[in-house]
């Protein structure tokens, strides 16, 4: 039970961690938003919990899954709006952090229901709570650990190369986030599933320490769909035309007297 | 364009839509004191198939599989579903995520018809 409350910490609340570590980077100058939004995210997910067995009956059985991919929906758009006000500059700091925070708190809500079912589930089991608590708090301290570093890196890279790395890492983020939530509704029926375009489980596993953390970064599968690859290509093409207006818009700005 | 591309991916998305829901062959689980019962299921390859999978325990579980890309809750005394496939044959493990030890089982794809295509 020790190590799969770690495992089980690991992939749910990784993706947590990473999403702070990416927003922080760039909204650093407002120390209120984090807190705020990770107790709205908790409550969110406490209640999103005692829910979800309802929301699961919704619309012949496919609540959850939709829920679940809206939310993803509804952060790429916001990662969106972020990297287009980063690259502009924009200077309506309290939309990027209301938007900041939408997102954490859904990704908070997205992600922790799971983890939340397994611990509310499980906890009043012989034994069981001493071994959940030590793998929550292992857990916690390797994301910890991650994002730390995740945040020094960018930083440095910000720093030393350019701040772009560190705002289009936002919307990879979230389009692999997007990604890998298509089978939800694959597995509800609500779209047909398509065949896998290739196959690198060899190379590099999506049970590995380092295939779970690409997923994370990036959306790394080692076996995708055919529709996750459009979904991935389409929305990748979206957010470099959004950039290339972004940075057309900064640069007659520019030119503006 | 922004806008184009955004709607031409809806459209995509939309085209996707199962709207010939042809009849599906069903094949049902239970989950017992953190077991699946059966423990393999064979279904045609090429084929899609839904799994009915009935959590008699008392606890949660969540059904769980890298191979078929699924990941389903299963709450205490409740049924839920999961479509698999079309798949090429071959074995797909599945597991519970929260009893990984013993809450383990497969489907195996056995060769049917021509054409068929591994799906995620």
């Amino acid at each position: 039970m020790l190590i799969n409350s770690v495992v089980l910490l690991l992939s749910d609340a990784l993706p947590i961690f990473i999403l702070i570590s990416l927003l922080w980077v760039h909204l650093s100058f407002n120390r209120i938003w984090l807190p705020v939004s990770l107790i709205v995210g908790l409550g969110l997910t406490v209640l999103l919990v005692g829910k979800l067995n309802s929301l699961g009956n919704w619309l012949e059985g496919t609540g959850v899954e939709l829920i679940l991919f809206s939310i993803q929906v509804i952060n790429y758009f916001l990662a969106l709006y972020l990297t287009y006000q980063f690259i502009h500059k924009q200077t309506d700091k309290k939309l990027l952090i209301f938007s900041a925070s939408i997102m954490l708190i859904l990704t908070i809500a997205n992600k922790g229901t799971n983890f939340v079912v397994y611990f509310s589930g499980y906890f009043g089991e012989l034994g069981a709570l001493q071994s959940m608590l030590v793998g929550l708090f292992l857990g916690l301290g390797i994301c910890l650990s991650l994002m730390i570093l995740l945040y020094f890196v960018l930083t440095w890279l910000d720093t030393k190369i350019t701040s772009l790395i560190s705002i289009i890492c936002i919307p990879i983020y979230s389009i692999g986030q997007l990604t890998n939530s298509l089978p939800l509704l694959v597995q509800v029926d609500l779209i047909n599933g398509s065949e896998t375009i290739w196959d690198t489980q060899n190379i590099l596993s999506d049970q590995s320490e380092l295939g779970q953390l690409f997923n994370v970064l990036f959306g790394y599968q080692a076996t995708p769909s055919f529709n996750q690859f459009v979904l991935y290509i389409s929305t990748l093409l979206i957010l470099l035309l959004m950039m290339g207006r972004a940075n057309l818009a900064t640069f007659k700005q520019g030119r503006i007297p | 364009m922004t806008l184009r591309v955004f709607v031409l991916l809806v459209l995509s998305i939309v085209a996707l839509a199962d709207t010939a829901s042809a009849a599906v062959s069903e094949y049902s689980i239970q989950l017992k004191d953190h077991l699946f019962y059966p423990s393999t299921i064979k279904i045609p390859a090429g084929k899609k198939v839904k799994l009915v999978i009935q959590n008699l325990d008392d606890t949660p579980e969540e059904f769980d599989s890298f191979s078929l890309n699924r990941e389903k809750v299963l709450f205490p005394k409740q049924t839920s579903f999961i479509y698999i496939g079309p798949l090429k044959p071959g074995v797909y493990d599945f597991f519970g995520e929260y009893n990984p030890n013993t809450a383990r089982g497969k489907v195996v794809v056995l060769k049917q018809t021509k054409g068929a295509t591994h799906v995620n």
